[in-house]
């Protein structure tokens, strides 16, 4: 037998149960997967797009802050012109 | 369908949801009380399953996995509610007396006091049980599922539920007992 108890807790449950999802519920919740979908693809579309342009930055400072290491030999071009001339001051003296 | 909706069909999704809103929000209700905030967590429910549709292993029936979504999403809910707990515990109780108004409107205005008060009691009550107890209360009497869905829901054993049942209906009673009703 049921506890007088038991069916007040059934009954008070039936009477919640009265309450209904808004008609325009289903909407709502496609509006809001549409929305959340958008948001997802504007965020990707831009962490791709800090991404490269970050890539770009760092290059280019890298690039720019590049220096040639000094060396400790120094180098002496000389043209044919100028090898008969010491040619000439050698041989000569 | 599950596979037209990972392939970005939103349309069979709406299908899924006109099916199963209904069935959802009485178990939000069941744990909320209050349409606005049951509707809310339904709705979160059904973002997250569209959101994670591709670990849906089709293991369980579709409708137990959403179940647990939404068992889930009510108790994230209900924690976020207990953090600001007493800010708003007096307006609260003004609003879900209002709102438990709603289902007697054929009765004088005194009947209705009495009437929403032992439904704040009730919900309470239900607000009180430990939350296995809850959660096979609530799955049982507003979705009145059987024992072997509740068990899949819960992830517990058969054997398991049926304890949770009878230490709900034993604690509840008593809580009305207590409460004079």
């Amino acid at each position: 037998m049921r506890s007088k108890e038991l069916e007040i807790i059934d009954r008070e449950i039936a009477i919640e149960l009265q309450q209904r999802v808004s008609p325009n519920f289903t909407n709502r919740v496609m509006g809001e997967i549409e929305r959340v979908e958008r948001r997802h693809t504007l965020l990707f579309n831009f962490v791709v797009v800090s991404g490269v342009a970050a890539a770009l930055i760092v290059a280019f400072f890298l690039s720019s802050s590049y220096l040639s290491p000094p060396t400790s030999t120094t180098t002496l071009t000389l043209n044919d012109t100028q090898i008969e001339s010491l040619y000439l001051y050698n041989f000569e003296e | 369908m599950v596979r037209e909706i990972l392939n970005g069909d939103r349309t069979k999704f709406r299908i899924i949801v006109d099916r199963y809103k209904e069935q959802l929000f009485h178990i939000a209700i069941g744990y909320l009380h209050r349409e606005t905030d049951a509707e809310e967590v339904v709705q979160q429910a059904f973002i997250k399953a569209y959101a994670q549709f591709s670990s849906f292993r089709g293991e369980s029936k579709l409708s137990t996995w959403l179940y647990r979504i939404t068992v889930n999403c009510s108790l994230d809910e209900l924690s976020k509610r207990r953090r600001k707990r007493e800010f708003i515990k007096e307006a609260h109780h003004f609003q879900e007396l209002r709102e438990n108004f709603k289902g007697v409107v054929d009765q004088n205005p005194e009947e209705q006091l009495l009437s929403a008060e032992k439904r704040r009691l009730v919900q309470q009550g239900i607000d009180a049980l430990p939350l296995q107890q809850r959660s096979s209360l609530i799955l049982q009497r507003y979705r009145g599922l059987s024992q072997i869905e509740i068990a899949q829901i819960m992830e517990i054993s058969e054997g398991a539920v049926e304890q949770h049942l009878f230490r709900a209906k034993r604690n509840l009673k008593e809580w009305l007992i207590k409460k004079g009703i």
